[in-house]
């Protein structure tokens, strides 16, 4: 079951999966999208008490829209030879922002927005390393659909690694 | 009362957003511009090994208007130079292929053997013709060393027409357009060697 809470986890997938060809781009990706992500949330926070939701809107997405085409520049700017592949994403951080700004807060909004930083950071590193290191050999790794897999076998690792023990300690439980 | 805030907080933010990316794109553009330019460089300057020259051979160019040559059309020419030699020159040519033009560029050094052929541009059939894009590209290789004189007129054909290149399956227009190209621009290069090589005897 998806908790309703939880949707935007699903956000950072399109770039989990389209930038993590190489790790140097997905922690560019990253830390880019840190950056813009927090402080689009800290000036949302000073001006949400002063907006009705309706301009909370047109503020969210002016904010973001400057902030991303400043950063799209200034990758033009300075990267130009990895832009090609992540200029799509730097798109996707406006959206983003916007859609985080719509979190339903059942927990503090900045504590979401952390925890949410640190699981994409976590798993795009880890995620750039692995098709990095086994792409040389196999080239489907650093297509979108060896990142599925990739991906998949990561997060299936990590469900075996957690719930194993708890699993077992189910069935030594002396029945009734 | 907060309704009114809201639209002047609103104004002054979209005020400073096109504000901020405004200056940022002023300040950005001619870096930007020049960034283009390298990469556009370097993606035309592989053809040549690194170390070969040390000039900047796109902005030395050598041949003024594009030439009509028998199977294709010479667009540009420009000569990379290393301590003031000539070491290649570089020959910009568009052949007609299967599907549309191809622009190739043709490296050869100044004895007349060819350095290396790289296709600039295609629009050929994927998985037949399209196999001459790409860098480096298989099939493109096997002209490197090969010179006007050797093989003769004769041998620059494809083994289909009595000639001794091999040709890329499936893809025999696309073949006979590119080596004709190439042979096209060797001859060139032979008829101009002096006018293609020493035009930096002027500066």
């Amino acid at each position: 079951m998806i908790k309703p809470a939880s949707w935007h986890r699903g956000l950072v997938l399109v770039p989990l999966v389209g930038a993590s060809d190489s790790l140097v781009n997905a922690l560019l990706l990253w830390l880019t999208w840190v950056l813009i992500s927090f402080a689009h949330g800290l000036t949302m926070a000073l001006l949400r008490p002063r907006l009705t939701a309706c301009q909370r809107l047109f503020a969210a997405i002016i904010l973001a829209a400057a902030m991303a085409a400043c950063a799209d520049l200034l990758a033009q700017a300075w990267i130009l030879e990895r832009y090609g592949t992540l200029n799509l994403y730097i798109g996707w951080i406006a959206l983003s922002c916007v859609a985080l700004e719509h979190l339903t807060i059942i927990e503090p909004r900045m504590f979401a927005h952390l925890r949410l930083a640190g699981q994409f950071g976590l798993l795009i590193s880890s995620l750039g390393a692995l098709r990095e290191m086994i792409g040389a050999g196999v080239p489907l790794a650093l297509l979108a659909p060896g990142g599925f897999i990739l991906l998949g076998l990561l997060l299936a690792a990590y469900q075996a690694m957690t719930c194993t023990p708890s699993r077992s300690s189910l069935e030594e439980k002396p029945r009734p | 009362m907060k309704k009114t805030a809201g639209v002047a907080i609103l104004t002054l933010l979209a005020g400073l957003g096109v504000g901020v990316t405004y200056v940022v794109q002023i300040n950005t553009a001619g870096r930007i511009e020049a960034q283009r330019q390298a990469i556009a460089n370097t993606t035309l300057l592989d053809v040549l090994p690194s170390g070969q020259y040390d000039n900047q051979p796109l902005a030395q160019s050598v041949v003024a208007a594009a030439v009509v040559l028998p199977h294709s059309t010479l667009l540009n020419g420009y000569l990379a130079t290393r301590g003031g030699q000539p070491t290649a020159v570089l020959l910009r040519s568009q052949a007609v292929g299967y599907e549309g033009s191809i622009e190739l560029l043709v490296a050869i050094d100044p004895t007349g053997r060819l350095l290396g052929v790289k296709t600039l541009r295609q629009s050929e059939t994927p998985g037949l013709g399209a196999a001459i894009a790409g860098w480096p590209s298989n099939w493109l290789r096997m002209f490197q060393g090969k010179s006007r004189q050797a093989p003769t007129d004769e041998g620059w054909a494809l083994k289909k027409d009595q000639g001794q290149f091999d040709q890329l399956a499936g893809a025999t227009v696309t073949s006979r357009a590119v080596l004709q190209a190439v042979h096209d621009a060797l001859r060139y290069f032979d008829e101009h060697t002096a006018r293609l090589t020493g035009a930096n005897a002027h500066d």
